[in-house]
């Protein structure tokens, strides 16, 4: 008991003293110790190889336990891959059955299927911008050696640019929807309301020709109908804005590589005024003709005959 | 006839493998690990040594290895001088390990260490915050007090072996 009490006193003494000369360095050192947490510490260097070496063997557990959980997984992910094939091999039977079937009644009811956008594509740059007060055209960088031809639709990445007005060799040129002379048979994708699509040389072109006025409202999608038989059916247009305006969708943003859509047209603009002047010459009937407006365009008579 | 109490024979030597322990300890305390994708810190290591520290020495011997191996963690840290050898001191002084009674094994490891780490924590953010202003980030504080939970088991098991196969409880 005696000896517990003299280590107990004995201890006490110098632990008091130790702890008081701890404080008092630590309040005179309180300044000196703040500029060194504000410094950069120069044993970054020194301490990065040795916590390398420290973090090794946790690394390794670490990395065998996430190849554990990788194999885990990846066993996981193959079934439900299997399952997922199994389910899209069913899926595909159904789709080609379905498909077969399509086929034998186009047969039956003898349906020519045309407005489809061809698989087949050309790409091309828009290598200058030739626009003018009077004309809304690009000059693009394939021409006929590249299987360029007139008509042939042009597609940016947001939608119809144009179509082809002329072919030259290595070059071509394209008429934009927005100039004065560009007419396009389209339809609103929300009613299936038809219209020609006509070129103003500003911003935005004007729907004409409404069958039904019901059928365009703000914001309906636009594309084109096909009903032209120059463009195929369904290529990306815009947007309709107040008063019967489209917002093209090309012109959002710039235009630098484009799409040409190769697509044989139902009826070409000489056959169409041939089969015309035959129609006159057998009839006393007055000869039909066609709108001031639609004149540059393809009209949409070929389209009822040929339907 | 009188009777004599068994007196505890204190043994300095008990002090050399704490010492160096510490002083290794002390060493590696500003580095952080990163496990997970987490980064520890090891700063609470030595803290964990000192939870554990001999019983059979002296005790001033031991304040004074204590102070000396507080000097050198705040050097290594470069972290405010005075500040561990005051937690380290003050660890020490509350749990008197020279005055405990003997034992050995993991319970009685656990408990020091629990005391020293509860003691330790307080004091170091008492005087991080009257040298910095600030209180220690409780993000930091937390993962290295699980570094340090988890360093105990390790320590105690290789302190107990050594002190199994030499004879000389020194917990």
């Amino acid at each position: 008991m005696v000896r517990a009490k003299s280590d107990r006193s004995e201890g006490r003494l110098g632990l008091s003293l130790l702890m008081i000369v701890a404080l008092v360095m630590l309040v005179f050192g309180r300044d000196a110790a703040q500029d060194r947490r504000a410094s950069p510490t120069l044993t970054d260097d020194i301490q990065a190889p040795v916590a390398t070496v420290l973090s090794r063997p946790f690394r390794a557990i670490e990395e065998g336990l996430r190849s554990r959980e990788d194999r885990r997984r990846a066993h996981e992910e193959n079934r439900a891959l299997r399952r997922e094939l199994a389910s899209m091999r069913r899926e595909r039977d159904r789709l080609m059955a379905m498909q077969d079937r399509l086929a034998r009644l186009e047969t039956t009811l003898s349906i020519r299927v045309n407005g489809d956008i061809p698989s087949q594509r050309i790409t091309a740059r828009v290598v200058s911008d030739p626009g003018s007060p009077f004309v809304r055209s690009f000059l693009l960088s394939a021409g006929t050696e590249d299987g360029v031809e007139a008509g042939y639709a042009v597609m940016s990445d947001a939608g119809l640019v144009g179509h082809v007005l002329s072919a030259g060799q290595r070059s071509s040129r394209v008429l934009r929807l927005d100039d004065l002379n560009s007419r396009v048979a389209v339809m609103s994708v929300r009613s299936g309301a038809r219209a020609i699509l006509v070129g103003t040389n500003e911003g935005t072109p004007t729907l004409k020709f409404i069958a039904n006025s019901e059928g365009w409202i703000e914001g309906d999608r636009v594309v084109t109908s096909g009903d032209d038989g120059q463009l195929p059916m369904g290529l990306p247009v815009g947007r309709v804005i107040e008063k019967a305006q489209v917002e093209l969708g090309y012109r959002k943003q710039s235009v630098d590589w484009v799409i040409l859509l190769p697509f044989e047209p139902m009826a070409r603009d000489e056959d169409v005024e041939a089969r015309m002047q035959e129609g006159l010459s057998a009839s006393d009937e007055p000869a039909l003709t066609p709108e001031p407006e639609l004149a540059p365009a393809p009209a949409p008579a070929p389209v009822s005959e040929a339907g | 006839m009188v009777y004599v109490a068994p007196r505890i024979v204190r043994r300095n030597g008990h002090l050399v493998p704490a010492a160096i322990a510490l002083f290794l300890a002390g060493l590696i305390s500003p580095l952080h690990i990163i496990v997970f994708g987490l980064s520890w810190p090891l700063l609470w290591v030595p803290l964990a040594i000192v939870g554990l520290w001999p019983r059979q020495a002296s005790s001033l011997p031991s304040s004074l290895i204590l102070f000396v191996a507080g000097l050198w963690i705040d050097w290594v840290t470069l972290g405010a001088v005075g500040q561990w050898p005051l937690v380290f001191v003050a660890v020490y002084a509350f749990t008197r390990p020279d005055l405990a009674e003997p034992g050995r094994g993991l319970v009685r490891g656990l408990a020091r260490s629990a005391s020293a780490l509860l003691i330790g924590f307080v004091l170091f953010a008492l005087s991080g915050w009257f040298i910095y202003g600030v209180w220690p980030d409780a993000g930091v504080v937390a993962k290295g007090v699980v570094v340090f939970v988890l360093s105990l088991p390790v320590i105690i098991l290789l302190r107990d072996l050594i002190a199994g196969r030499t004879g000389q409880d020194d917990f």
